[in-house]
Protein backbone atom coordinates (compact mmCIF):
# COMPACT_ATOMS: atom_id res chain seq x y z
CA UNK A 1 0.00 0.00 0.00
CA UNK A 2 1.73 3.52 -1.45
CA UNK A 3 0.87 6.62 0.63
CA UNK A 4 0.63 10.19 -0.42
CA UNK A 5 3.16 12.19 1.53
CA UNK A 6 1.44 13.77 4.16
CA UNK A 7 0.37 17.41 4.40
CA UNK A 8 0.58 18.13 8.04
CA UNK A 9 2.68 19.93 10.10
CA UNK A 10 5.68 19.34 11.51
CA UNK A 11 4.87 20.46 14.81
CA UNK A 12 1.23 22.08 15.10
CA UNK A 13 1.91 25.10 18.00
CA UNK A 14 -1.51 26.26 17.29
CA UNK A 15 -3.13 23.37 18.18
CA UNK A 16 -1.29 22.65 21.54
CA UNK A 17 -1.26 26.01 22.39
CA UNK A 18 -5.31 25.66 22.16
CA UNK A 19 -5.33 22.63 23.73
CA UNK A 20 -3.45 23.48 27.05
CA UNK A 21 -3.86 27.23 27.27
CA UNK A 22 -4.26 27.45 30.68
CA UNK A 23 -1.37 25.29 31.59
CA UNK A 24 1.65 26.62 29.69
CA UNK A 25 4.36 24.83 32.24
CA UNK A 26 2.61 21.03 31.34
CA UNK A 27 3.02 21.68 27.79
CA UNK A 28 6.32 22.61 27.98
CA UNK A 29 7.10 19.73 30.62
CA UNK A 30 5.59 17.41 28.13
CA UNK A 31 7.37 18.61 24.76
CA UNK A 32 10.58 18.55 27.09
CA UNK A 33 10.14 15.00 28.33
CA UNK A 34 8.96 14.02 24.68
CA UNK A 35 12.28 15.17 23.07
CA UNK A 36 14.09 13.07 25.83
CA UNK A 37 12.51 9.78 25.38
CA UNK A 38 11.46 9.50 21.82
CA UNK A 39 15.06 8.84 20.08
CA UNK A 40 15.15 5.24 22.53
CA UNK A 41 11.33 5.09 20.88
CA UNK A 42 12.01 5.47 17.74
CA UNK A 43 14.61 3.45 17.44
CA UNK A 44 12.79 0.49 19.11
CA UNK A 45 10.37 1.04 17.03
CA UNK A 46 13.03 0.26 13.95
CA UNK A 47 14.56 -2.75 15.52
CA UNK A 48 11.23 -4.01 16.05
CA UNK A 49 10.68 -3.53 12.33
CA UNK A 50 14.13 -4.75 11.01
CA UNK A 51 13.29 -7.68 13.17
CA UNK A 52 9.62 -8.71 12.22
CA UNK A 53 8.87 -8.36 15.75
CA UNK A 54 5.13 -7.47 14.54
CA UNK A 55 4.00 -7.50 18.25
CA UNK A 56 6.81 -4.94 18.97
CA UNK A 57 6.25 -3.12 16.43
CA UNK A 58 2.59 -2.39 16.65
CA UNK A 59 3.02 -1.46 20.60
CA UNK A 60 6.04 1.26 19.87
CA UNK A 61 4.01 2.55 16.98
CA UNK A 62 1.25 3.12 19.06
CA UNK A 63 3.04 4.78 21.97
CA UNK A 64 4.27 7.09 19.24
CA UNK A 65 1.63 7.90 17.95
CA UNK A 66 -0.28 8.55 20.97
CA UNK A 67 2.80 10.77 22.77
CA UNK A 68 3.17 12.75 19.34
CA UNK A 69 -0.10 13.69 18.82
CA UNK A 70 -0.29 14.47 22.37
CA UNK A 71 2.13 16.93 22.32
CA UNK A 72 1.51 18.06 18.88
CA UNK A 73 4.12 16.81 16.67
CA UNK A 74 1.68 15.91 14.36
CA UNK A 75 4.10 14.63 11.18
CA UNK A 76 5.29 11.82 13.52
CA UNK A 77 1.98 10.44 14.84
CA UNK A 78 0.30 10.58 11.25
CA UNK A 79 3.46 8.17 10.14
CA UNK A 80 3.64 6.04 13.50
CA UNK A 81 0.17 6.10 13.17
CA UNK A 82 0.31 4.78 9.34
CA UNK A 83 2.40 1.94 10.50
CA UNK A 84 0.38 0.71 13.49
CA UNK A 85 -2.40 0.34 11.12
CA UNK A 86 -0.06 -1.52 8.03
CA UNK A 87 0.96 -3.92 11.08
CA UNK A 88 -2.18 -4.51 12.94
CA UNK A 89 -3.14 -5.63 9.06
CA UNK A 90 0.12 -7.60 8.81
CA UNK A 91 1.19 -5.52 5.82
CA UNK A 92 5.05 -5.39 7.44
CA UNK A 93 6.67 -5.11 4.31
CA UNK A 94 4.29 -1.57 3.46
CA UNK A 95 5.18 -0.72 7.24
CA UNK A 96 8.60 -1.05 6.98
CA UNK A 97 8.59 1.24 4.14
CA UNK A 98 7.13 4.00 6.00
CA UNK A 99 10.48 3.81 8.40
CA UNK A 100 12.49 6.24 6.52
CA UNK A 101 9.66 8.79 6.73
CA UNK A 102 9.37 8.20 10.47
CA UNK A 103 13.33 9.25 10.74
CA UNK A 104 13.01 12.14 8.30
CA UNK A 105 9.56 13.23 10.78
CA UNK A 106 11.67 13.21 13.91
CA UNK A 107 14.45 14.91 12.36
CA UNK A 108 12.55 17.59 10.93
CA UNK A 109 10.75 17.62 14.45
CA UNK A 110 13.54 17.86 16.56
CA UNK A 111 15.04 20.89 14.09
CA UNK A 112 11.81 23.16 14.19
CA UNK A 113 11.90 22.53 18.17
CA UNK A 114 15.68 23.29 18.37
CA UNK A 115 15.16 26.10 16.63
CA UNK A 116 11.88 28.10 17.54
CA UNK A 117 10.25 25.75 20.30
CA UNK A 118 9.66 28.04 23.09
CA UNK A 119 8.87 31.14 20.75
CA UNK A 120 6.47 28.35 18.84
CA UNK A 121 4.77 27.32 22.25
CA UNK A 122 4.36 30.37 23.49
CA UNK A 123 2.86 32.30 20.91
CA UNK B 1 -10.97 14.17 45.82
CA UNK B 2 -8.46 11.32 44.69
CA UNK B 3 -7.60 10.51 40.87
CA UNK B 4 -6.07 7.26 40.41
CA UNK B 5 -3.85 7.75 36.69
CA UNK B 6 -2.79 4.58 34.61
CA UNK B 7 -0.93 5.19 31.52
CA UNK B 8 2.39 3.38 30.46
CA UNK B 9 3.32 6.05 28.60
CA UNK B 10 5.30 8.77 30.37
CA UNK B 11 4.25 11.59 28.42
CA UNK B 12 0.80 11.17 28.70
CA UNK B 13 0.63 10.79 32.59
CA UNK B 14 2.79 13.91 33.25
CA UNK B 15 0.13 15.74 30.45
CA UNK B 16 -3.10 14.50 31.93
CA UNK B 17 -1.45 14.44 35.44
CA UNK B 18 -0.87 18.32 34.81
CA UNK B 19 -4.43 18.86 33.53
CA UNK B 20 -6.02 16.54 36.36
CA UNK B 21 -4.25 18.32 39.27
CA UNK B 22 -6.43 21.43 39.30
CA UNK B 23 -9.53 18.71 40.35
CA UNK B 24 -8.00 16.69 42.78
CA UNK B 25 -4.88 14.82 43.94
CA UNK B 26 -3.70 12.60 41.41
CA UNK B 27 -2.14 9.44 41.77
CA UNK B 28 -0.11 7.27 39.46
CA UNK B 29 0.17 3.76 38.21
CA UNK B 30 2.37 2.61 35.40
CA UNK B 31 -0.26 -0.36 34.31
CA UNK B 32 -2.83 -2.10 34.71
CA UNK B 33 -1.37 -4.65 37.38
CA UNK B 34 0.23 -2.09 39.54
CA UNK B 35 -3.38 0.28 39.56
CA UNK B 36 -5.36 -3.18 40.72
CA UNK B 37 -2.74 -3.08 43.65
CA UNK B 38 -3.52 0.52 44.57
CA UNK B 39 -6.86 -0.06 44.45
CA UNK B 40 -7.56 -2.91 46.38
CA UNK B 41 -5.08 -1.46 48.79
CA UNK B 42 -5.54 0.97 51.44
CA UNK B 43 -6.36 4.16 49.45
CA UNK B 44 -10.08 5.00 48.32
CA UNK B 45 -10.37 6.71 45.14
CA UNK B 46 -12.82 8.75 43.79
CA UNK B 47 -12.17 8.47 40.16
CA UNK B 48 -10.15 6.38 37.45
CA UNK B 49 -8.64 7.58 34.45
CA UNK B 50 -7.17 4.80 32.44
CA UNK B 51 -4.65 3.84 29.14
CA UNK B 52 -6.49 1.01 27.31
CA UNK B 53 -3.39 -0.58 25.82
CA UNK B 54 -0.56 -1.51 28.23
CA UNK B 55 0.16 -4.41 30.48
CA UNK B 56 -2.47 -5.28 32.61
CA UNK B 57 -4.69 -3.71 29.89
CA UNK B 58 -7.15 -0.79 30.51
CA UNK B 59 -10.64 -3.01 29.69
CA UNK B 60 -9.34 -6.06 31.77
CA UNK B 61 -8.86 -3.28 34.80
CA UNK B 62 -12.41 -1.79 34.48
CA UNK B 63 -13.83 -5.25 34.54
CA UNK B 64 -12.10 -6.39 37.30
CA UNK B 65 -13.24 -2.80 39.15
CA UNK B 66 -16.74 -3.67 37.98
CA UNK B 67 -16.31 -7.16 39.62
CA UNK B 68 -15.37 -6.32 42.68
CA UNK B 69 -18.14 -5.60 45.49
CA UNK B 70 -16.17 -3.03 46.84
CA UNK B 71 -15.59 -1.01 43.72
CA UNK B 72 -18.22 -1.57 41.37
CA UNK B 73 -19.60 1.51 41.48
CA UNK B 74 -16.30 3.70 40.98
CA UNK B 75 -16.05 5.81 37.96
CA UNK B 76 -13.76 5.40 35.47
CA UNK B 77 -13.01 6.53 32.22
CA UNK B 78 -11.37 5.43 29.57
CA UNK B 79 -8.16 7.21 27.58
CA UNK B 80 -8.47 6.17 24.33
CA UNK B 81 -8.05 7.27 20.74
CA UNK B 82 -11.18 8.35 18.20
CA UNK B 83 -10.21 5.18 16.02
CA UNK B 84 -10.67 2.44 18.69
CA UNK B 85 -14.54 1.69 18.12
CA UNK B 86 -13.85 -2.21 18.92
CA UNK B 87 -12.19 -0.83 22.60
CA UNK B 88 -15.35 1.34 23.44
CA UNK B 89 -17.96 -1.71 22.48
CA UNK B 90 -15.67 -3.74 24.99
CA UNK B 91 -16.00 -0.99 27.13
CA UNK B 92 -19.74 -0.35 26.75
CA UNK B 93 -20.23 -4.34 27.87
CA UNK B 94 -18.37 -3.41 31.03
CA UNK B 95 -20.06 -0.63 32.32
CA UNK B 96 -17.83 2.17 31.27
CA UNK B 97 -18.32 5.76 32.64
CA UNK B 98 -17.06 7.91 30.22
CA UNK B 99 -13.93 8.45 27.28
CA UNK B 100 -11.03 11.34 27.17
CA UNK B 101 -10.12 10.87 23.61
CA UNK B 102 -6.37 11.49 22.48
CA UNK B 103 -5.34 14.12 21.95
CA UNK B 104 -7.13 15.83 24.89
CA UNK B 105 -7.60 18.95 25.67
CA UNK B 106 -7.96 20.81 29.22
CA UNK B 107 -11.35 21.46 28.54
CA UNK B 108 -12.37 17.94 27.47
CA UNK B 109 -10.90 16.36 30.19
CA UNK B 110 -12.26 19.07 33.18
CA UNK B 111 -15.61 18.76 31.00
CA UNK B 112 -15.50 15.12 31.29
CA UNK B 113 -14.16 14.33 35.01
CA UNK B 114 -16.87 16.46 35.86
CA UNK B 115 -19.82 14.90 33.84
CA UNK B 116 -18.86 11.13 35.20
CA UNK B 117 -18.75 12.32 38.95
CA UNK B 118 -21.94 14.08 38.39
CA UNK B 119 -23.76 11.06 37.07
CA UNK B 120 -22.07 8.79 39.36
CA UNK B 121 -23.28 10.97 42.04
CA UNK B 122 -26.83 10.58 40.91
CA UNK B 123 -26.61 6.43 40.54
CA UNK B 124 -24.87 6.69 44.05
CA UNK B 125 -28.33 8.82 45.18
CA UNK B 126 -30.39 6.36 43.64
CA UNK B 127 -28.75 3.12 44.93
CA UNK B 128 -28.71 4.55 48.76
CA UNK B 129 -31.80 2.64 50.07
CA UNK B 130 -30.95 -0.53 48.87
CA UNK B 131 -27.23 -0.40 50.22
CA UNK B 132 -28.54 0.94 53.75
CA UNK B 133 -30.95 -2.01 53.53
CA UNK B 134 -28.04 -4.56 52.82
CA UNK B 135 -25.67 -2.43 55.70
CA UNK B 136 -28.79 -2.77 58.23
CA UNK B 137 -28.86 -7.08 57.85
CA UNK B 138 -25.30 -7.15 57.77
CA UNK B 139 -24.54 -7.74 61.70
CA UNK B 140 -27.36 -10.54 61.63
CA UNK B 141 -25.18 -11.96 58.57
CA UNK B 142 -21.87 -11.54 60.60
CA UNK B 143 -23.13 -13.33 63.82
CA UNK B 144 -24.52 -16.28 61.93
CA UNK B 145 -21.23 -16.18 60.09
CA UNK B 146 -19.12 -16.25 63.05
CA UNK B 147 -21.31 -18.66 64.78
CA UNK B 148 -20.41 -21.45 61.79
CA UNK B 149 -16.49 -20.42 62.09
CA UNK B 150 -16.52 -21.48 65.30
CA UNK B 151 -18.38 -24.77 65.21
CA UNK B 152 -15.89 -25.17 62.30
CA UNK B 153 -13.06 -24.78 64.83
CA UNK B 154 -14.43 -27.06 67.37
CA UNK B 155 -15.40 -29.76 64.54
CA UNK B 156 -12.27 -31.88 64.90
CA UNK B 157 -14.62 -35.05 65.04
CA UNK B 158 -16.49 -33.61 61.19
CA UNK B 159 -15.13 -34.95 58.56
CA UNK B 160 -12.99 -33.40 55.96
CA UNK B 161 -15.83 -33.06 53.44
CA UNK B 162 -17.78 -31.30 56.26
CA UNK B 163 -14.80 -29.02 56.60
CA UNK B 164 -14.40 -28.14 53.36
CA UNK B 165 -17.96 -27.43 52.62
CA UNK B 166 -18.58 -24.98 55.63
CA UNK B 167 -15.05 -23.58 54.35
CA UNK B 168 -16.42 -22.63 51.10
CA UNK B 169 -19.74 -21.49 52.24
CA UNK B 170 -17.66 -19.12 54.54
CA UNK B 171 -15.03 -18.04 52.12
CA UNK B 172 -18.36 -17.00 49.68
CA UNK B 173 -19.67 -15.05 52.56
CA UNK B 174 -16.66 -13.13 53.00
CA UNK B 175 -17.70 -11.75 49.48
CA UNK B 176 -20.39 -9.96 51.15
CA UNK B 177 -18.14 -8.65 53.60
CA UNK B 178 -17.51 -5.87 51.22
CA UNK B 179 -20.63 -4.24 53.15
CA UNK B 180 -18.06 -2.27 55.37
CA UNK B 181 -16.82 -0.42 52.66
CA UNK B 182 -20.57 0.45 51.32
CA UNK B 183 -21.58 1.37 54.64
CA UNK B 184 -18.73 3.58 55.05
CA UNK B 185 -19.54 5.18 51.84
CA UNK B 186 -22.91 6.38 53.08
CA UNK B 187 -21.60 7.69 55.78
CA UNK B 188 -22.54 4.93 58.45
CA UNK B 189 -19.15 5.13 60.19
CA UNK B 190 -20.55 2.73 63.31
CA UNK B 191 -21.79 -0.10 61.22
CA UNK B 192 -18.89 0.29 59.06
CA UNK B 193 -16.63 -0.14 61.86
CA UNK B 194 -18.70 -2.93 63.34
CA UNK B 195 -18.52 -4.47 60.21
CA UNK B 196 -14.72 -4.19 60.08
CA UNK B 197 -14.13 -5.67 63.93
CA UNK B 198 -16.22 -8.62 62.95
CA UNK B 199 -14.01 -9.13 59.32
CA UNK B 200 -11.11 -9.51 61.36
CA UNK B 201 -12.53 -11.64 63.77
CA UNK B 202 -14.17 -13.47 61.22
CA UNK B 203 -11.03 -13.55 58.99
CA UNK B 204 -9.02 -14.89 62.21
CA UNK B 205 -11.28 -17.78 62.85
CA UNK B 206 -11.32 -18.73 58.34
CA UNK B 207 -7.32 -19.42 59.16
CA UNK B 208 -7.54 -21.16 61.70
CA UNK B 209 -10.56 -23.55 60.01
CA UNK B 210 -7.96 -23.65 56.95
CA UNK B 211 -5.46 -25.14 59.06
CA UNK B 212 -7.92 -27.86 60.47
CA UNK B 213 -8.65 -28.55 56.95
CA UNK B 214 -5.49 -28.73 55.18
CA UNK B 215 -4.35 -26.66 51.91
CA UNK B 216 -5.22 -29.59 49.69
CA UNK B 217 -8.69 -29.85 51.03
CA UNK B 218 -9.46 -26.00 50.11
CA UNK B 219 -8.14 -26.65 46.54
CA UNK B 220 -10.20 -29.76 45.54
CA UNK B 221 -13.42 -29.63 48.25
CA UNK B 222 -15.61 -32.71 47.69
CA UNK B 223 -18.06 -32.93 45.20
CA UNK B 224 -20.63 -32.75 47.69
CA UNK B 225 -19.66 -29.56 48.29
CA UNK B 226 -22.03 -26.54 47.25
CA UNK B 227 -20.63 -24.54 44.79
CA UNK B 228 -18.92 -21.24 46.24
CA UNK B 229 -21.70 -18.21 44.80
CA UNK B 230 -20.70 -14.58 44.74
CA UNK B 231 -23.34 -13.32 47.09
CA UNK B 232 -22.93 -15.00 51.02
CA UNK B 233 -26.52 -17.64 51.82
CA UNK B 234 -28.47 -15.41 53.86
CA UNK B 235 -28.52 -15.32 57.59
CA UNK B 236 -31.23 -17.54 58.07
CA UNK B 237 -29.81 -20.16 55.49
CA UNK B 238 -26.84 -20.72 57.58
CA UNK B 239 -28.79 -21.07 60.62
CA UNK B 240 -30.73 -23.48 59.16
CA UNK B 241 -28.07 -25.76 57.99
CA UNK B 242 -25.89 -25.06 61.78
CA UNK B 243 -29.48 -26.17 63.06
CA UNK B 244 -29.32 -29.38 60.84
Amino acid sequence: MKFIKASVPVFDAADVRARFAEFPAVLAGAIALYLELAPERIERLGTALASRDEVAARDFAHALRGSSANVGARELANFTGRIEHLVQGSQLDDACEQWPAVCAAWNRLRGALADSGPALIAG
Amino acid sequence: MKILLVDDDAVTRLTLAGLLESMGEVYVARDGHEAWRMLRGGERFDLVCSDVRMPGDGISLLERVRADLALAELPFVLITAVDDSSIVTAAARHGISGYLLKPFTAGSVRSTVARVLRAAQGRSAQSAPRVRSRAANAPALFSALEREAQALMEASALGRDEICSGLLRLQSACVELGLKDAAGQLGQASLADDAAARESVLKAVLAGAREIAGPPAVAEPSSDAPEPSPVAPEAGAVSQEQAA
